[in-house]
């Protein structure tokens, strides 16, 4: 008898997209709460633990990650005006750095390049398997658009989120450590660096700087993503082919 | 004068029952959706909704202003960016094998190229925008 209703409200809950939903929401909620009460203590990183909180639910339940997946989606979908929407942000940077106009220009295709390409190449090297060789490649791009990039080329898109969430911590750590090692030192080099590099956990760091930093922090993920979206696609693949 | 006026007030009217905002929802809606159509009948490998964000951003320098309810919009959306990709994370569960066998390769290029970026690009917006002599740290 009971185990019939618990069948029957399992099968319920596997039809509609309702529980995971709910579930996803919550899990991010509560991983958002808990970094809040720990005072935003970096061990505590809200994705790390909400994604640590759904990974349990699912391996609990023993639900597969295509059947959270078919539910959560509608959450996924997002990303893509979410993208759109970064426009607004970019928009509003690029007023402020009106100035720097040639600087950037020189600074973004170089640098789009520099913080992409070794580590594809530096991960194929160290014996990397294909799928994170090319995950690697969009690491310094923000999360909607890495996924973006990661989807239209057919790469892991799980590898590609973790590979970017990882890349923007780590580089926002030990940014401080780089720019007194090797002279970064105005505020609108830093900025730009961050956003670069670490895209918005970089814009984070960034504003803890000064307003100029974050302009150049915001500018610098904004275009970034735009220019490793053009070129990541086309040559990540001819590199890996020509590396074997 | 008075078309302006009416539509002055035609504005204030549509602000007000959220109309402005819905207009900007469907604008992004069919800015990703062309995006999207583009990178398909193309063959393009670039996403759709990237080549949207570049017409909204065309948009708006051709507009010249960031009108209101675009700029709430998207703060109220981006603010919680973190719970759109964890879907997508999430599987990383799934390829926990993966990560974990090849956490060497991941850890030594993302340090080592991240290094180089930030110092790379760095030094060239410093020496270029010729603010290197003022320390900031």
């Amino acid at each position: 008898m009971l185990y019939d209703a618990v069948d029957g409200l399992r099968a319920y809950l596997a039809a509609s997209p309702l529980a995971w939903l709910f579930a996803t929401v919550a899990a991010y909620l509560l991983a958002r709460s808990l970094f809040q009460r720990a005072r935003q203590h970096p061990f505590v990183n809200p994705i790390v633990v909400a994604i640590l909180l759904l990974g349990a639910v699912l391996w609990l339940t023993g639900v597969d990650y295509a059947d959270y997946f078919a539910g959560a989606q509608f959450i996924h979908f997002l990303l893509g005006p979410v993208t759109v929407l970064l426009a607004v942000p970019l928009y509003k940077a690029l007023r402020l750095v009106r100035r720097a106009a040639i600087p950037l220009a020189v600074a973004l295709p170089v640098g789009s390049l520099v913080a992409s390409l070794p580590a594809v190449v530096l991960a194929a090297l160290l014996g990397a398997s294909d799928a994170v060789a090319r995950a690697l490649a969009t690491k310094s791009v923000s999360t909607p658009i890495a996924l973006g990039v990661s989807e239209a080329v057919g790469g892991l898109t799980a590898i590609t989120a973790v590979v970017v969430v990882f890349t923007g911590v780590l580089g926002g750590m030990m940014s401080g450590v780089v720019f007194r090692a090797f002279r970064v030192r105005s505020p609108a080099a830093q900025g730009f660096a961050l956003g670069l590099t670490a895209h918005g956990i970089g814009i984070g760091r960034a504003v803890q700087i000064d307003d100029t930093a974050a302009a150049f922090a915001s500018v610098a993920m904004g275009l970034n993503g735009l220019v490793t979206a053009l070129w990541v696609p086309a040559l990540v693949p001819v590199v890996l082919a020509t590396m074997g | 004068m008075d078309l302006r006026g009416g539509v002055a007030h035609h504005r204030c009217t549509s602000s007000r029952d959220g109309l402005a905002m819905l207009n900007w929802i469907a604008i992004v809606l069919g800015l990703q959706l062309v995006g999207e159509l583009v990178a398909t009948l193309s063959g393009l490998p670039i996403p759709g909704p990237v080549l949207g964000m570049v017409a909204l951003l065309a948009l708006l320098l051709k507009l010249g202003r960031l009108p209101a309810e675009l700029d709430q919009l998207a703060s109220a959306l981006l603010r919680h960016l973190y719970l759109y990709y964890l879907p997508a994370t999430v599987g990383v569960t799934a390829h926990i094998g993966l990560v974990t066998t090849e956490l060497v390769p991941i850890l030594v290029s993302v340090v080592v190229s991240s290094t180089l970026a930030m110092v790379v690009a760095g030094h060239v917006v410093q020496h270029m925008t010729g603010e290197g002599a003022t320390d900031a740290v």
